[in-house]
């Protein structure tokens, strides 16, 4: 790519065109969830709408620290992140929403416990980098963007970016025993 | 030495792991490797443990069985010494909506390539169906059985991921 990436630049979801309404949420074994989500047009009028959606989603979601397209049932690569407050994260962004995003570069890799909306039921180890350069197109303007983070934030994205690639942390345990159950069957 | 092979099963309550640890323990029996875990609600354990009579543990185990909430089996084993790992270790994830068939026809392609699964564990929640197995496949396999594994899960309607496994050595 040729676009010169810089931060967030003062990118808010008020900047979005649209507000955003509640969509449902899907669960595995729904196969949108499988299946890699095409690139978008971050400056298209669906995107926009997409993105204030995927905001508004996870704002009324208890505890979601990040929510993707493929989990509101449209397969694409968006996706929206908000780890504020939260006692794991380090660095803090606050709330983005990316299109077509990359990782470029991953280090220090460690083991941490994720669950997911969309499998609510299951929690698993997973490895991530906890330092960690992403690329992606803001929603709206287009705008290419370079973010360098660390720990929760890093995690939260890296979940983020699978689900737009059709991937869930399931796909990434550690192993046999990675695996935990959150309900109690009686 | 004998060596025997324990299984204990039944409806969980507080206290299973001390009772059948304290029988065996009472009987001078060695624990040595084993699992034990909750299987929607029921309380498994299967244990290999060295020292008595395969028919003193059974005795000894069976008051424990005697409300017909728990099923206990004890069997000799012939010991088999370390094996030496043979290939080379992935972790093989499969998630999709529950059906027939699932494991079976996924280990058959790992067994069919010579794979040898180590370690598997599934899961039923609501009407998601997840098998999580460490396989240890024969090296230089991993590219084709990926392909296979993926051909299959496709007729499943299921999702796959073979990965290496990571052995954080220190």
């Amino acid at each position: 790519m040729t676009a010169e990436y810089v931060g967030l630049a003062g990118w808010t979801p008020e900047s979005l065109p649209v507000p955003g309404e509640v969509r449902p949420v899907v669960s595995a074994p729904d196969p949108v969830l499988s299946r890699p989500g095409p690139e978008v047009d971050p400056t298209s009028d669906e995107v926009a709408r997409l993105a204030a959606d995927l905001i508004a989603t996870m704002r009324v979601s208890p505890g979601c620290v990040g929510l993707a397209a493929p989990q509101v049932g449209v397969s694409a690569q968006v996706f929206a992140v908000d780890v504020t407050g939260h006692p794991k994260a380090v660095t803090v962004h606050g709330t983005f929403v990316l299109c077509n995003a990359r990782v470029v570069e991953g280090s220090r890799w460690k083991s941490g416990r994720e669950g997911c909306m969309s499998v609510p039921d299951l929690t698993g180890d997973v490895k991530r980098a906890s330092r960690l350069v992403v690329e992606g197109l803001l929603p709206g303007s287009g705008a290419p963007v370079r973010l360098v983070t660390d720990g929760f934030e890093a995690r939260a994205l890296q979940h983020e970016i699978d689900h737009c690639l059709g991937l869930l942390f399931l796909d990434r345990v550690a192993g046999a025993h990675a695996i935990y159950q959150r309900k109690v069957y009686q | 030495m004998n060596e025997l092979a324990i299984t204990v099963i039944g409806r969980d309550r507080p206290g299973i792991v001390a009772d059948v640890a304290e029988v065996l323990a009472r009987l001078g029996a060695n624990l040595t490797d084993s699992t034990m875990t909750r299987l929607r609600g029921h309380f498994a354990m299967t244990l290999i443990c060295v020292g008595p009579a395969a028919a003193d543990v059974e005795a000894a185990l069976a008051p424990l069985a005697a409300d017909g909430q728990l099923l206990a089996t004890v069997r000799a084993v012939t010991p088999d010494g370390e094996t030496a790992p043979t290939g080379e270790p992935y972790v093989l994830a499969v998630h999709g909506a529950d059906r027939m068939g699932i494991v079976a026809a996924m280990t058959r392609v790992l067994a069919d390539a010579g794979g040898n699964v180590t370690d598997l564990s599934t899961r039923l929640t609501g009407s998601l169906y997840v098998v999580v197995a460490e396989v240890d496949l024969l090296a230089g396999s991993s590219g084709e059985v990926a392909g296979r594994l993926a051909r299959t899960a496709a007729e499943l309607g299921v999702g796959v991921s073979l990965r290496p496994a990571d052995t954080d050595l220190l």
